[in-house]
């Protein structure tokens, strides 16, 4: 999977932070997804695929932006997004859309 | 018509809240726009209600929040409208429910939020979801403050061209963000608007006739870990010249059932009815002296309900008659 070049200047132990928070919500798995919800004050509100959602702080993670989705497994964080927006993207195909 | 659902974690509280209310179809759902924390709770509704309408902006995003309600609306074949500014929401006759912004999609989720102005006669609703837009007319009777009340969500300019009565924040108790602003509050006071805001006064209710409108809040137990919409106190206002004095009127409990006697001690105190005509129900026994209960029976005759507790047998007009 392609490392985003934004993501390189994430530190790691910044990464383990993230990777942390994310195993206990993961348990048993091995990686997790997580997508950049919004930016609401300082903070950016973070969803994973399952599990709670939980705040980073926008100070420590300046390169993220609003839509990213961060692949997370033991080794490395890789964008998720362009996967996630295809995968979206197809799904509202299959709307009933109706003009008002 | 619901606008918005909160996030995921107050799915439950809006499906509880509607379905209390006697909702079973909801005619039309409006996603001002895709952040979880005003969609999160849109799978709960569909999954507990008939859903006529699902309106949105058409910006999209890669949560799987999003994703899953896509699904969701795919799954039911949910009818799906895009709207942007000038469409108009079919609604209920005499209630004009228009789209006035976004023009435009500019990138920011925020301010590409769904603005909607709703028009009952003569009284004007203006819901923001998360924009601080204010597209052409924008003056509003009442107001759904923008963004949660957050700092760079509405400044003092905004009040002037809005000019609302009241101004509603739907914001959570103590949430990570500082929302909303003293700055805000501030604005809104000086605009002099009556404040209601979700995290103190729990459940805000808006009703209007067209020709007024009239603000209820229900205060939620602080110490209930469970949704509940069990008033604590009741905080009631209507329109008056640019109130600026509010007051936090005690919740009135629910009816107990007194003796008459005790009605008849207030209204000989403060002239207040002599007993409860619509119930619970009365016989001779319950009254102290013949006196308090032919006062009772004159009363709620008067009033329209007849001998309504049955103490007037002999239908002379006089009860009690073997009472003192």
């Amino acid at each position: 999977m392609e490392i985003a070049s934004e993501w390189m200047e994430i530190k790691t132990e910044r990464f383990v932070k993230v990777k942390s928070k994310l195993k206990i919500l993961a348990s048993q798995k091995d990686y997790m997804k997580v997508t950049v919800d919004r930016k609401e004050g300082d903070f950016f509100v973070m969803v994973p695929a399952t599990g709670e959602k939980f705040n980073l702080p926008v100070s420590q993670y300046p390169n993220l932006k609003e839509g990213d989705v961060l692949d997370i497994s033991e080794s490395e964080i890789s964008s998720a997004t362009e996967e996630a927006k295809a995968r979206i993207n197809n799904a509202r195909k299959g709307l009933n859309k109706i003009d008002l | 018509m619901l606008v918005d659902a909160g996030p995921g974690e107050s799915g439950g509280k809006v499906v509880s809240y509607l379905r209390s209310q006697g909702v079973s179809t909801v005619d039309v759902i409006v996603a001002t726009h895709p952040h979880e924390d005003h969609i999160g709770g849109m799978v709960d509704v569909l999954n507990n209600f008939n859903v006529g309408l699902y309106v949105d902006n058409g910006v999209t995003h890669t949560t799987s929040t999003y994703e899953n309600l896509v699904n969701k609306l795919v799954d039911d074949q949910t009818p799906y409208a895009e709207v942007k500014a000038g469409k108009t929401i079919p609604f209920a006759t005499g209630i004009l429910i228009s789209v006035i912004s976004p023009t435009s999609i500019s990138g920011d989720m925020n301010e590409d939020s769904i603005i909607l102005k709703i028009t009952d006669g003569t009284q004007t609703i203006l819901l923001t979801g998360d924009s601080s837009l204010t597209p052409g007319d924008v003056q509003a009777q009442i107001l759904k403050v923008p963004h949660h009340g957050s700092k760079h969500s509405s400044d003092s300019s905004y009040y002037r061209q809005v000019n609302p009565e009241v101004a509603v924040i739907c914001v959570g108790r103590g949430n990570d963000f500082g929302h909303p602003s003293a700055q805000v509050i501030d604005n809104i006071e000086k605009a002099g608007a009556s404040l209601f805001r979700t995290d103190n006064d729990g459940t805000v209710v808006i009703s209007t006739d067209g020709n007024s409108w009239q603000v209820e809040s229900s205060g939620m137990s602080s110490s209930s870990s469970k949704p509940s919409f069990q008033p604590i106190y009741q905080r009631t206002i209507s329109p008056t010249p640019k109130p600026t004095q509010k007051s936090y009127t005690p919740f009135v409990a629910p009816v107990i059932v007194q003796p008459a006697s005790a009605f008849v001690q207030n209204s000989q105190s403060s002239g207040s009815a002599p007993c409860n005509c619509a119930g619970p129900d009365l016989d001779c026994k319950d009254f102290s002296t013949r006196r308090e209960a032919q006062a009772c029976f004159d009363y709620c005759k008067s009033n329209g309900y007849g001998d309504c507790f049955r103490m007037d047998g002999d239908k002379d007009g006089k009860v009690c008659e073997s009472k003192k």
